[in-house]
C-alpha cells in the first residue's frame, strides 16, 4: 500500500523511543551522581577547615594557660620570698608544675609550623626565666634586687606567649574564614547540581509528555473518531520512530478497514441486486398463477423450482464464503491426483453450455498432491464457473494439469472479457467484482479459490488482457512417488 | 383492462438477459393481448429494434454487451423513429431512480415488482408516449 511506503520513507531519521529513555536516564543519573559527588566533597573541605579551626582553638587554650601560670608562679613565687611560708612553698611548686604541664599539652596540640616554633621559642623563654629564679633565689638575693634582675627574662617570657597568642589568634581567625568559604563553596555546588537535577527531570517530564503522551491521547483520539465514523481520519505525525510506525500502522489499518467497508457495502448491494432477479421471477409466476393467467404445468413448476434453486445456492455460497473468509477452513489431506479433480469439474460443466467447449488436457502419468480433493475440487470449479461466465460470448475454456518441477499446475483458460492490468491484483479481494454487468455472481470466488490453494501451500497466478481473455493457474506442491523412480 | 383499448395490439420488445424472468414476463404479457417480442441483451434489442419498431421497450439495466442506458442511448442516435419510442426501465440495481433520470425516462420500476405495477406502468408509457429525454 501506499501508505507503507510513506513509513518506510519517513521513519528512517526518527529516534527510537528506548534511545531517548537512555539519553534521559544518562543524564539524570549523571546529574545525581555529580550532586552526591559535590556534596561529599565540599563536606570533606568543610569538616577539616572546621578540624583546623578547632585545633587552633585548642592551641588557644593551652597558650592561655602557660600565660597564666607564668603570672601565677612568678606571684607565689615572690610572696614565697617575702614570707617563706610553707604553704606558700607548695602552692609554688604546683604552680610551676602547672606550668610545665601547660607548656607539655601545648607541645602535644601544636601542629602547625609556624606555631611549633613559636611554641618551642615560649618554652625556651619560660625555661630561661625559671633557670634565671632559680640561680638568683640560691643566692638569697632579697625580693626589692630579685625582681628588677628577674625581669628582663619575665618580660621576655610574656611577651613571647603574647605574641604567640596573637599568632594562634590569626591563624585561628582564618581557620573561621576557611569554614565560611567552604560552606558557601558546598551551598553553591549542592544548590547548582540540585538546581540542573530538577531542571533535568522536569525536562524529562515534558519531554515524555510532549513525544510519547500527547501522541498517544492524539492516536486514542483518532481511533475514537474513526470508531464514531469519521473515515477521513489521520493518525498524527509523530517525533519518535515507535510512536510514528504505531500511527502509520493505524492509518493503514483505518485506511485497509474502510475500503472493506465500502467494498462490503458494494457487495451487499451487488448480492441484493442478483438476488432480486429470480425473486421478480418468482412472484411474477406465483401472480400469474394466482390470478390464472397461466396454467400449472410441470414445465411452470420446474421452473419455480429452478428459481429457488439459484437462490438457494447464492445463499450457500455466500455462508461458504463467509465461513473461509472467517478463517474456518477444515482440510481432510489425503493422496489427490489432480487429473482426476480436473475430470470431475470439467464433465459437471460441459454439458451445462452450448456456446463453450470446455476441454482438459492431462498427462499420462498421475499429478499427485498433497490435499482435499472435495476443496481442490471446489478450486477447479470456481475457476471453470468464472471461466464460462467471463466469456460470455463462448468459445474455448481450457483445463490443463501438468507437473512442473517439483510443482502441480491445474490452469484454467478462457477467450473472454479479460481483466485490466490495474484490477489483476484486485482480483482475489472479496467482494470484488470485475465487469458485473457481464457476470452475475457474489464475487467471493476467487477470494475462496485464494484461500483455498494457500491453505494447501500453493498459489494462484493470473496472466490476462481486456478483450483477449484470462488463465489462471493454481501451483501446487507436487507430491512425488515413495520409490526413486519419478515420472522425469 | 384499459377502457380506452387499442384498435390493433401494442407491440412490447423485451431486452432482458435473464430467461426465466423475460420467460414468465412475456407470457404474462401476452395473456393481457400485448404482441410481445424479447431480445437477450442491447444489442439484440438494437438488432430487433432496427427490424420493426415496437410501441414500447421494456428493458433491464444491467445486461452484458450493451446495458439499458447504453442501449436507450444508441436508440437516440439511430434516427429511425426509435426516439419516438418509450422506454420503460426494470431493474434489481440499488440507484434506479437515478438511472431513470439519467436515461431521461419517466418510467421506471424496481424488481422484484407486482404484475400490476408492471401493467399500469406499461399502460401508462402506452398512453403518454413520453419517450427518453436525457439532460444536457
Amino acid at each position: 500500500m501506499g501508505a507503507n511506503a510513506w513509513v518506510v520513507g519517513r521513519d528512517r531519521g526518527r529516534p527510537r523511543v528506548r534511545a531517548l529513555m537512555t539519553a534521559s536516564v544518562v543524564v539524570v543519573v549523571g546529574l545525581a551522581l555529580a550532586l552526591l559527588v559535590g556534596a561529599l566533597w565540599t563536606s570533606r573541605t568543610v569538616s577539616r577547615a572546621m578540624r583546623a579551626a578547632e585545633e587552633g582553638i585548642w592551641v588557644l587554650a593551652a597558650a592561655q594557660e602557660v600565660d597564666q601560670g607564668l603570672r601565677e608562679f612568678h606571684r607565689l613565687a615572690n610572696l614565697w620570698v617575702a614570707t617563706g611560708e610553707v604553704e606558700v612553698e607548695a602552692a609554688r611548686r604546683a604552680a610551676e608544675d602547672e606550668v610545665s604541664d601547660a607548656l607539655a599539652r601545648l607541645g602535644a596540640v601544636v601542629r602547625r609550623p609556624d606555631e611549633a616554633r613559636r611554641a618551642a621559642t615560649l618554652t625556651g623563654r619560660v625555661d630561661t626565666y625559671l633557670n634565671a629564679r632559680r640561680t638568683l633565689e640560691a643566692r638569697d638575693l632579697p625580693l626589692d634586687q630579685l625582681l628588677p634582675a628577674l625581669r628582663p627574662a619575665l618580660e621576655r617570657a610574656i611577651g613571647s606567649s603574647t605574641s604567640f597568642q596573637e599568632v594562634v589568634r590569626a591563624n585561628v581567625d582564618e581557620a573561621n574564614a576557611a569554614v565560611h568559604d567552604a560552606l558557601h563553596a558546598q551551598a553553591i555546588t549542592v544548590g547548582v547540581t540540585a538546581g540542573l537535577l530538577v531542571v533535568g527531570l522536569a525536562a524529562l517530564g515534558l519531554g515524555v509528555s510532549a513525544l510519547l503522551v500527547r501522541p498517544l491521547v492524539e492516536l486514542r483520539d483518532a481511533v475514537r473518531r474513526f470508531r464514531r465514523g469519521d473515515e477521513d481520519v489521520r493518525a498524527p505525525a509523530c517525533a519518535l520512530r515507535e510512536p510514528h510506525e504505531l500511527a502509520a500502522g493505524i492509518d493503514d489499518m483505518i485506511a485497509t478497514i474502510g475500503q472493506q467497508r465500502r467494498r462490503q457495502l458494494e457487495f451487499l448491494a451487488g448480492v441484493a441486486h442478483d438476488l432480486r432477479t429470480p425473486l421478480a421471477a418468482l412472484k411474477l409466476q406465483v401472480q400469474a398463477i394466482e390470478r390464472q393467467a397461466a396454467p400449472v404445468t410441470p414445465e411452470r413448476l420446474r421452473l419455480l423450482d429452478r428459481q429457488l434453486d439459484r437462490l438457494a445456492r447464492m445463499v450457500g455460497d455466500l455462508l461458504d464464503a463467509t465461513r473461509i473468509e472467517s478463517g474456518h477452513l477444515e482440510l481432510t489431506p489425503a493422496d489427490v491426483d489432480l487429473r482426476q479433480v480436473a475430470r470431475a469439474v470439467v464433465e459437471l460443466y460441459a454439458p451445462t453450455t452450448q456456446t463453450h467447449q470446455v476441454t482438459l488436457s492431462c498427462p499420462e502419468d498421475a499429478v499427485r498432491v498433497r490435499g482435499d480433493g472435495l476443496r481442490l475440487e471446489q478450486v477447479v470449479s470456481n475457476l471453470v464457473s468464472n471461466a464460462i461466465k467471463y466469456a460470455p460470448d463462448g468459445g474455448p475454456v481450457e483445463v490443463s494439469v501438468a507437473a512442473r518441477g517439483e510443482e502441480a499446475e491445474v490452469a484454467v483458460s478462457d477467450r473472454g472479457v479479460g481483466i485490466r492490468p490495474e484490477d489483476v491484483d484486485d482480483v482475489f479481494l472479496p467482494f470484488r467484482r470485475r465487469a458485473a454487468a457481464v457476470a452475475p455472481g457474489a464475487g467471493l470466488g476467487l477470494s475462496i479459490v485464494r484461500r483455498i490453494v494457500a491453505a494447501h501451500g500453493g498459489r494462484v497466478e493470473v496472466e490476462s488482457a481486456p478483450g483477449v481473455g484470462s488463465t489462471f493457474r493454481v501451483r501446487l506442491p507436487l507430491l512425488r512417488p515413495p520409490a526413486g523412480g519419478g515420472p522425469a | 383492462m384499459s377502457e380506452a383499448a387499442p384498435a390493433r395490439p401494442a407491440t412490447v420488445l423485451v431486452v432482458d438477459d435473464d430467461d426465466d424472468l423475460a420467460w414468465i414476463v412475456c407470457e404474462v404479457l401476452a395473456a393481457e393481448g400485448f404482441v410481445v417480442r424479447r431480445a437477450r441483451d442491447g444489442v439484440d434489442g438494437l438488432h430487433l429494434l432496427e427490424a420493426a419498431l415496437p410501441d414500447v421497450v421494456l428493458m433491464d439495466v444491467e445486461m452484458p454487451h450493451l446495458t439499458g442506458p447504453e442501449l436507450s442511448y444508441r436508440m437516440l442516435l439511430h434516427d429511425l423513429g426509435m426516439d419516438a419510442v418509450p422506454v420503460v426501465l426494470v431493474s434489481g440495481v440499488a440507484e434506479l431512480d437515478e438511472v431513470a433520470r439519467r436515461v431521461g425516462t419517466p418510467y421506471h420500476l424496481a424488481k422484484p415488482y407486482d404484475l400490476d405495477e408492471l401493467l399500469t406502468l406499461l399502460r401508462r408509457a402506452l398512453d403518454e408516449r413520453r419517450a427518453p429525454n436525457p439532460p444536457r
